[in-house]
């Protein structure tokens, strides 16, 4: 571990709040609130978060400082910029704004000093240059071109950056109200989702559809210059202005109405969500390839929240001329900002600089390395807390479920026969994941061949649209037998395409040419014969590769279930039902066994058969009501 | 209009609503479709400062909220526009957070939509 300042690290009062503990560049511990408060992107200060981090710290040590993410001081004016120039317009959003204007003012001044006291050891930090720094200093490149794109910070909506070792060196920004994240939001809104947590979806609804749009777009909502900088026409959106993001007028650019929650999606929705995908696409590849050009750099780091278009990022793996290789930030919203800007703070932290000179034996200037697993310094993301046997146990036991102990080999090879048996597992191990995507640890298991499983998933596990396709995971040395343009994509960031030989001969337009337009039947037309439950309609998957290092456990899974069946690669999905966030504690995972169709449960080495328990214990499927998300 | 935004909307209109002020107040959005080769600007000195202390931040200022009107006094704002800022923050003082207030729909509406600005 390097002997380096030991920074906490706080993302909030925004969306998605968040903790990371860092000691140099060493990352000890990450979590979003919205897991241990059970609110899906909790936004609150993350009292919580804080806490488990603190948890963290080596025996006998103390924070050299806490930083915040952003500069609130910044986002004020911003505020009061937005609130004159739009004046009186904005009069909706006022009670809102003032209601975050007396937050940051109150709240986050008080809760900061109640854990540092000292206000000179209590810092802020840009909010896209903590974006930039989760981007850049944990990954694998000594020096690489850093592009961040979101809705926005303080004014910044996208920048481009030089790392180069220690140093982060901003280049170009556009700023507060041009922004690609807010674009995508407000079609996100226009199809029935939720802004700030709906994009994801909607993404998953563009190979559906056709860009049939995309004209439309750029001639009436945003100018796209060739080095990628771009502007938005204001007049078809009322972000500044209202609690929504579209304007009346929006609807005459798109075409048809938008669509409320729930409501069933419609072909001319599905050619948004197409046409949206590859406006972001094509606007991400030229920010890239400028950022490329600026730095004359060959690898590429990213964060922010467009950073979680897994489709955009694919993209640039496979045709951006001059990438050799990239890396996105695991964490990209605003939670990794939280780590970003703890190891920025740590790095040029003057407590190190004087604990360099002052420690025997300490080269100054030569920091040791962080402990690595995989290529990057993120622990394969798994920051977050894990719970002994005792707790395990005591978790099964309350709730009166039976289970059997099992040691490591084991329990990989035992579930390895459930996933043939057709079972789908709820599995939970070790540490959480930080960030959105649940890799493993926290995850629901199946496996992709059977033709049902997807809607199994989705409708009696997941209580979520039948239509949304499951992520792969795949054995790191098996991943170019099945994906085209494989790479190393050890976080679920990157899109790859399925092989032709595992393409069925349906093709999305034959099927629509007869007449459908219902995406729940369209279910009966499979892209894949062979992986039904992880191919999208354009044969893409969201692609996690899995390397022993990364996680022994899935890998040892998957290798045993690999051996038994020949196929390498199995279903994952986030570990929790529609509405709710990922499972973090034993009695989250226990409460979400018992009130899905989950077949197993694992806590750890403990194994839990639902065939094996009483009927009254399992008695409460279909009496919970999940909220839509 | 609900009454706590008309509050809101008198104090600030009283000071700004009818003064020439936006020009200098905000800064001018980049313009739609222009006929410029690009839209990118030159980063700003906060982007490129590594961090700051609260110390330093609150400059002398009780709070974050009085640092930011004082940072807008000093940027030159018009003095109607710094008026109508400590307006809000004597509001703030006196009323707390005005969200904690809100009941029935307004209520549901603040808690389900992310504001993507604030």
């Amino acid at each position: 571990m390097a002997d380096d300042s030991l920074i906490l690290g706080i993302s909030g009062l925004f969306h998605d709040s968040a903790a990371a503990l860092v000691r140099g560049r060493d990352v000890l511990a990450a979590a979003s609130e919205e897991r241990f408060t059970r609110k899906k992107a909790d936004a609150s200060f993350p009292t919580a978060a804080v806490k488990y981090c603190l948890k963290q710290m080596p025996r006998g040590t103390k924070l050299d400082g806490v930083v915040f993410y952003e500069n609130p001081v910044l986002k004020m004016e911003r505020m009061f910029s937005n609130m004159f120039s739009t004046m009186s317009h904005g009069a909706r959003t006022y009670p809102q704004m003032l209601s975050t204007l007396h937050t940051m003012n109150t709240e986050l001044h008080d809760q900061l000093l109640g854990i540092v006291k000292d206000p000179s050891r209590v810092h802020f930090t840009a909010h896209h240059r903590s974006h930039a720094a989760s981007a850049f200093l944990p990954s694998p490149f000594e020096r690489a071109a850093v592009l961040v794109v979101d809705g926005v910070g303080e004014w910044s909506t996208t920048t481009l950056w030089l790392g180069e070792g220690d140093t982060l060196t901003p280049l170009r920004e556009i700023r507060f109200p041009n922004s690609l994240g807010l674009l995508y939001s407000a079609f996100t809104q226009y199809c029935g989702f939720r802004v700030n947590s709906g994009e994801y979806k909607l993404m998953g609804l563009a190979p559906f559809g056709r860009p049939l749009h995309v004209d439309a777009i750029y001639d009436n909502l945003i100018d796209v210059k060739p080095d990628g900088s771009f502007a938005l026409n204001h007049k078809h959106f009322r972000y500044r202005t209202d609690l929504t993001t579209i304007a009346p007028s929006f609807a005459s650019v798109v075409g048809g109405e938008p669509l409320s929650p729930d409501a069933p999606v419609t072909p001319h929705h599905m050619n948004l969500a197409a046409s949206i995908q590859a406006v972001t696409t094509e606007v991400v590849h030229r920010l890239a390839r400028t950022a490329l050009d600026l730095t004359g750099c060959d690898t590429l780091c990213l964060a922010g929240g467009v950073a979680l278009n897994c489709v955009s990022n694919g993209e640039l793996v496979r045709n951006l001329p001059g990438l050799r290789d990239v890396w996105v930030q695991p964490a990209s919203g605003d939670a990794g900002g939280a780590l970003g800007a703890a190891l920025e703070l740590a790095i040029s932290s003057p407590a190190r600089e004087k604990r360099r000179v002052t420690l025997p034996g300490l080269r100054p200037g030569a920091p040791k390395s962080p402990e690595k697993i995989g290529r990057d310094g993120m622990r394969a993301a798994l920051l977050g807390p894990e719970y002994s046997g005792r707790s395990l146990a005591r978790a099964l036991k309350s709730a009166s479920l039976k289970y059997t102990e099992l040691d490591e080999a084991e329990m990989q090879s035992q579930l390895a026969r459930d996933l043939e048996d057709g079972l789908i597992i709820g599995h939970f191990n070790g540490r959480m994941e930080f960030g959105p995507r649940a890799l493993g640890n926290r995850s629901i298991l199946a496996d992709p061949r059977p033709q049902e499983m997807l809607q199994r998933v989705n409708l009696k596990i997941k209580f979520r649209e039948g239509w949304r396709p499951f992520a792969p995971m795949v054995l790191a040395e098996h991943c170019a037998e099945y994906f085209s343009a494989p790479h190393d994509s050890p976080y679920m960031l990157m899109v790859s395409y399925l092989d032709d030989r595992f393409r069925s001969d349906i093709a999305l337009e034959d099927i629509k040419a007869q007449g459908w337009c219902n995406l729940m039947d369209l279910r009966r037309f499979p892209p894949s014969s062979e992986l039904p439950a992880i191919t999208h309609y354009d044969h893409s998957a969201r692609l996690q590769t899995i390397s022993p290092e990364g996680n022994p456990r899935i890998h040892g899974i998957m290798s045993r279930f690999h051996d038994s069946t020949g196929c390498p690669i199995i279903l994952n999905t986030s570990f929790n039902v529609r509405g709710e966030p990922i499972v973090c504690s034993p009695g989250d995972a226990v409460r979400c066994f018992l009130n899905t169709h989950l077949d197993v449960l694992v806590l750890g080495n403990l194994h839990v058969r639902r065939s094996d328990q009483d009927k009254d214990v399992v008695a409460t499927i279909g009496k919970v009501k999940f909220s839509a998300d | 209009v609900p009454i706590s935004e008309l509050d809101i909307l008198e104090f600030v209109s009283d000071s700004v609503l009818l003064q020439p002020f936006h020009r200098r107040s905000a800064p001018k959005p980049m313009s739609y479709n222009d006929d410029t080769n690009s839209f990118f600007e030159a980063p700003s000195d906060e982007l490129k400062q590594t961090s700051v202390t609260l110390t330093d931040l609150l400059n002398g200022e009780p709070d974050l909220l009085h640092a930011a009107i004082a940072r807008w006094r000093d940027a030159g704002h018009a003095e109607q526009c710094i008026d109508a800022l400590e307006a809000i923050a004597n509001y703030l003082d006196q009323n707390g957070d005005p969200q904690a207030s809100m009941t029935g729909i307004r209520a549901k509406r603040a808690e389900d939509f992310v504001y993507p600005v604030f």
